[in-house]
Order: C-alpha cells, then sequence, then structure tokens
C-alpha cells in the first residue's frame, strides 16, 4: 500500500512537472515565439548597406575631371556627450559650422543625429584628433575635382535625392546619372555572440553594380585653354559673362566647353544657382550677323545666288512694312555681290537674299539647319527657343531673320549649324561622351551620329571660301593669325528688353572653323554685355584668334601660305 | 543442431554489434568533424573580420592616392608651377619646310 502511495506520488509529480515544461514551451514557442525568433536573428543576423561606387568621368586622353575621394557623414549620439556646449565649441571651426546650428541639434531624446555629411579625409581626422565621445562616421562617397572648377558647366555636380542618396544635377553627371551612380544595395550576413563573422556566406538583395565610367571627347588641354581664354577675355572687355564652344565638325564630338560666370561643382551651395545652368546649352540670345552664313548657305545651295551676284537693293535702307532696315554703320554699297554682303554684314544685302530664296525654302532650311529643335546634346538641362509656326511670320520678320534679329538659338545650336557648312554640309548631332567603361572593363563606343545633308558640298565649299574672305578681309581682319585660311564670321546682336532693343547692351560673337580646307575645329565665342566695346568684330573675334593661335599650335597646323 | 543454431545466433549478435559500433563511430567522427567546423568557421570569422578592415583600408588609401596623383598631374597644377618657374606661352613658332634647310633659316 505504502509503495503504492509513493508510486503516485511520483507519477503526480511527473505529470506536474511534464505540465510546467508543457505550460512554459508553449509560453516561449506559442506566446513569445515571433518576438523571440526576430531578436534571434537580430543577433546572428547582420544587414549592413553597401552604396555603389558612382563611376568616374574622364577626358579624352583618360586622365580624370571627376573622380571619387573618401567620404564620410559625421553623426553623433547626444546621450554620450558631456558637455554640450564645448562639443559645438570644438566642432564648430573643423567643420566649419556655427556652435549655435551645431548645438541645436543636439536634442537629448535621439540616439543619432547626422552633423555634416560629405566630410573629406582630412577633416575626419581633425575631428578625431579632438577626441570627442559620442562621434562616429559612416562612408559617404565624396567627388574630387583635380581640375577643380574646371568644366564645371559640364560636369554638373552631386546632390542628394529625396531618400539622402547621391544624385546627379545637371551637365553630364544629370544626363548620365542611371549610368554613373551604379546600384547599391544591403548584404546579410551571419555574426556570432560577439558580432564576428561567420562563414556561411552573404546573401546580398539585389546584385551590387558600381557604376560605369565615361570617357569624354573633352580635350583637357583645349579646355583648359578655353576656359582660361574666356576668362581673360570677359574680364579685358568688362563683360557680363561669356561661352566658348568647340567642337570636331566631321564628327559632332564636343572638345571643349566654357562658360562664365561659372561655379565650383565641390562647394556648389554656395553660388547663385542661376549659375548652374550651362549657357551653352541653355543660353539663349538673338544670333545676330553670325546667322547670315545659315541664310546665305541656304540661297547658295538652292541656287538662288552665287557669290557674284549683284544686289539690287543695297544702296539705301530698305522700307518694309512701315520699318526700315539699315546696315550696322549706315554705310550702303551700291551693287554689293553676296562676297561683299558676308565681308560688310550687310542687312539689306541679306534683305536681298532672303527674297530671293522666300520664306518656304528660308523656313525650311532653319528647319534642317536644326534651329528651333534641340541638338540632342548629351547634357541635362538643354533648352531650344522656339522657332515660330510658318503662320505666325509677316514680311518684316522674314526680313530681319535673315540678318539674326528675331529668331533665338543657343549657341550649341549655332556651331551645330556652322559646323555643317564647315563639313561639306552634313549635319552631326553634338555630343561630349565617347566611350562607356563597364564595370567589367568593356569600353562601349559611341559612334557620331549623322543627321541630314542640310546644303550642297558645293554650296559649303563656296560659303567657306566667303566667310574666309569676310575674315581676311572684314573688321576683325587685324586680329587674325597671319597665314592661317579661317572660315568665320560676327555678330552683334542687340538685346531685346520689354519690347525693344536695349541700344546699349549687347552679345557680341564669332563663329567659325579652320584650317578652311579641312576644318580641325569649329568654334563659336559668344561674349555676353561687353562694355569695352559693343561689337563682335572688337571683342568675340580677337578672342577666338586668340583660342585659334593656341589651337594651330596644339595641333601643330602650320600656316597654308 | 543446437549448437550450429547457437552459432549462429552468435555470429548474427556479433555482426549486430559491429555494425552498432560502427554506426556510434561514423557519428562520433561526424560530430567531431562538425565540431572542428563550427570551431573552424567560428575562428575564421574574426579572420574575416579583419580581411575586411584591411580590404576597406587599402581601397580608401588606393582613393587618396589616386586623388593625389590626378591632383598633382592636373594642368591647374602643372599651370601653376610654370607660371612659379617664370615659364611662358609660346607666342611665335617657326615653321620648318621640309624642302629648305635649317640651316639656310635665319
Amino acid at each position: 500500500m505504502e509503495s503504492q502511495t509513493r508510486f503516485k506520488l511520483i507519477l503526480w509529480a511527473f505529470i506536474l512537472v511534464f505540465l510546467v515544461i508543457i505550460s512554459r514551451l508553449f509560453y516561449w514557442q506559442i506566446i513569445r515565439g515571433d518576438e523571440l525568433a526576430a531578436l534571434a536573428q537580430k543577433q546572428y543576423n547582420f544587414v549592413y548597406k553597401v552604396t555603389s561606387k558612382r563611376g568616374g568621368i574622364y577626358f579624352a586622353d583618360k586622365s580624370p575631371l571627376v573622380i571619387n575621394q573618401p567620404g564620410f557623414l559625421l553623426y553623433t549620439n547626444p546621450k554620450e556627450i558631456e558637455d554640450k556646449k564645448m562639443f559645438a565649441k570644438l566642432l564648430s571651426p573643423v567643420i566649419a559650422q556655427d556652435e549655435a546650428s551645431i548645438a541645436a541639434k543636439l536634442h537629448d531624446e535621439l540616439y543619432w543625429i547626422p552633423i555634416k555629411h560629405k566630410i573629406d579625409e582630412e577633416t575626419r581626422k581633425e575631428i578625431e584628433a579632438l577626441h570627442l565621445k559620442g562621434v562616429g562616421f559612416e562612408e559617404e562617397p565624396l567627388r574630387f575635382y583635380p581640375e577643380s572648377s574646371m568644366a564645371a558647366h559640364l560636369t554638373g555636380f552631386v546632390g542628394s535625392d529625396v531618400n539622402g542618396e547621391g544624385k546627379g544635377y545637371f551637365g553630364l553627371e544629370g544626363f548620365y546619372d542611371r549610368e554613373i551612380r551604379g546600384r547599391g544595395g544591403t548584404v546579410q550576413s551571419f555574426v556570432d555572440a560577439l558580432g564576428r563573422p561567420i562563414l556561411l556566406g552573404e546573401q546580398s538583395n539585389a546584385p551590387i553594380v558600381n557604376g560605369r565610367d565615361l570617357v569624354l571627347n573633352i580635350d583637357r588641354t583645349i579646355q583648359f585653354m578655353a576656359e582660361k581664354s574666356l576668362k581673360e577675355g570677359v574680364e579685358k572687355y568688362g563683360a557680363k559673362g561669356g561661352s566658348v564652344i568647340i567642337m570636331d565638325p566631321k564628327t559632332g564630338g564636343i572638345l571643349a566647353m566654357a562658360s562664365q560666370p561659372s561655379y565650383n561643382q565641390a562647394t556648389y551651395g554656395d553660388f547663385d544657382q542661376a549659375n548652374y545652368k550651362n549657357p551653352s546649352i541653355a543660353g539663349t540670345y538673338e544670333p545676330g550677323s553670325t546667322f547670315k552664313t545659315l541664310v546665305m548657305a541656304a540661297a547658295l545651295s538652292e541656287g538662288v545666288v552665287d557669290p557674284y551676284t549683284k544686289c539690287d537693293i543695297c544702296d539705301g535702307p530698305v522700307s518694309l512694312g512701315g520699318f526700315t532696315i539699315r546696315t550696322w554703320n549706315n554705310k550702303y554699297y551700291k551693287d554689293s555681290t553676296m562676297l561683299d554682303v558676308i565681308e560688310h554684314s550687310d542687312n539689306t544685302g541679306m534683305v536681298f537674299v532672303g527674297r530671293k530664296l522666300g520664306f518656304e525654302k528660308l523656313y525650311s532650311y532653319l528647319q534642317a539647319f536644326g534651329i528651333g529643335e534641340p541638338t540632342g546634346i548629351d547634357l541635362e538641362d538643354e533648352e531650344s527657343p522656339f522657332l515660330r509656326t510658318k503662320k505666325d511670320w509677316h514680311e518684316i520678320d522674314m526680313a530681319t531673320a535673315t540678318f539674326g534679329q528675331g529668331v533665338a538659338v543657343t549657341p550649341i545650336q549655332m556651331v551645330r549649324a556652322v559646323g555643317a557648312i564647315a563639313n561639306g554640309g552634313k549635319l552631326y548631332k553634338p555630343y561630349v561622351v565617347s566611350s562607356i567603361i563597364k564595370e567589367n572593363g568593356e569600353e562601349v563606343k559611341i559612334e557620331p551620329e549623322f543627321l541630314r545633308q542640310v546644303i550642297s558640298e558645293k554650296a559649303a565649299k563656296v560659303m567657306t571660301e566667303m566667310m574666309v574672305n569676310a575674315v581676311d578681309n572684314g573688321e576683325a581682319k587685324f586680329a587674325k593669325p597671319k597665314g592661317y585660311r579661317i572660315a568665320g564670321k560676327t555678330g552683334t546682336a542687340q538685346i531685346p528688353i520689354a519690347g525693344h532693343y536695349d541700344p546699349n547692351k549687347t552679345i557680341a560673337s564669332f563663329v567659325g572653323f579652320a584650317p578652311a580646307n579641312d576644318p580641325k575645329f569649329v568654334m563659336l565665342v559668344r561674349v555676353d554685355e561687353p562694355t569695352s566695346s559693343i561689337f563682335g568684330a572688337e571683342t568675340a573675334a580677337p578672342l577666338f584668334f586668340t583660342i585659334a593661335r593656341e589651337l594651330f599650335n596644339y595641333y601643330n597646323i602650320p600656316p597654308s601660305n | 543442431m543446437y549448437k550450429m543454431k547457437l552459432e549462429a545466433k552468435q555470429e548474427r549478435k556479433r555482426r549486430f554489434t559491429l555494425l552498432v559500433s560502427l554506426i556510434i563511430g561514423v557519428t562520433v567522427v561526424l560530430a567531431i568533424f562538425q565540431l572542428v567546423l563550427s570551431n573552424r568557421l567560428a575562428s575564421y570569422g574574426g579572420e574575416l573580420a579583419k580581411l575586411r578592415t584591411q580590404e576597406k583600408e587599402f581601397t580608401e588609401s588606393n582613393m587618396l592616392l589616386t586623388k593625389e596623383i590626378a591632383k598633382a598631374g592636373s594642368l591647374e597644377t602643372i599651370a601653376q608651377k610654370a607660371q612659379n618657374l617664370s615659364m611662358t606661352s609660346a607666342t611665335a613658332f617657326l615653321v620648318v619646310e621640309k624642302a629648305e634647310s635649317v640651316a639656310l633659316l635665319r
């Protein structure tokens, strides 16, 4: 009997223990199961973010224009800071932020506060030397510009998108952002209790791909020369700004593109946002007399004039619909030939050419030259002024358009159009990137894009000779490098303001190419509102010839006579 | 007859024991293997962490060196150095015609 009681007691004890274990297991595995599973996963799973390396941008000779440098985000945990005032005081001069704004960020209830983005290695070392408590760094890619602010309008800059990720804005950074930013992601790995990784393999949510590199058509030396000369020119002529575009007429490859005023890509936030836009592709202006080359080329191609056709209305001002069209210097030449018209930059002669050509033909040639449409250059934010529809043109509009008034263009449109004259009438799409280098090293070449034959080859040759004559005998002949055959044309356009033209402000320009018989480059120089002289022949043309002289030297082009 | 049955039974028993011993042996070997492997995985974790840190340091240092080289080779730096050495741009240059003797040129 006694043994039976003992047996029952033990049995109940076992049952009780069993029930306790079951209930405890139920508690841990069913009631708190999910929570514990999540906790466990948090302990052995380590997820970290991997940012893709942004691709570099290189000149045609593969020397770097934009590369990466180690960059960091400086953050802090305010709970670890003992003396917030001292913290802000010490940090302030190193990161160039005032003490008050640093102190204002240090909220006690937060554990992680970003203090400053994109600090470089040197600044990080300086901060580390302060031995501040509660300070940490996170990797954050940073751009480096070996040539300082060179080609700022071309490159654009890297800012942040809405998620705080690096994003390219303007120029190449903006246009090729998807190519050069790559694709980052998160990587999951397993760690032991001490946080050391365990070799059980890693899993990425998606393949992490670094950005691709861009190799440009831009020649480093030519870009340097163009920027230097432009800067000096703008200062010399007391101008508000200016632009230079140099293009290979045979391919449309952009060799240099410079504009003033410019900005520094590394410190873009310190500059006026108006400077971010590239005037070479977004700065619209009335081209003035440089436009005469396009209209005359169209007339030559149509066969309605030849270089020796005489103008029968050039002996005085031309009256038209209540307006009077005069020449720029109010001088008139009876029976001027077309050669003379271009040489003297004769507005009345161009009205004559326009009449010979007729509105329909003129309009279709302007379209063929690409006026009124974006060139499609591979830079962000290209703008194109609107070419009025045919029904909005009146006789006076057509007349003024023949000498570049009442029509608007961008510098890149003018360079492309004159490039067609330099290239036997063939119009090419301008482009900046010559190849893209993939992550595996494969180089993808970007071929020149031929668009259309705008004028006949013969007309292009004749027009070239007329432009050479204009340079040799025109207003700007004093500045021309001796012995070289340069085809070109000056332009002085007034600036339209509130329905009329400002009499004192002009945009002076010069467009041309050389050597005329086998052009190596086509170049446009634009000087905005020069004060030393308002005329293109006295500002933009000498600047053009200064750069051309350096280009002849650089390309080893000897004089032709 | 009885003896033969007994011997057969003993033989089966011996085979069974051998099989059990073999299974236990294999299990023990696998367990030791697992233990060694786990130990190696755990200890290599530290190595991996060190290698990762090293890789990061090398990448960073590589970037800094690339930056230094790029800066030293930039036209801006070269132009500055040339200016400090009082160098000036070529304003005129001589074109030598192939047919003409250099000695005859003035």
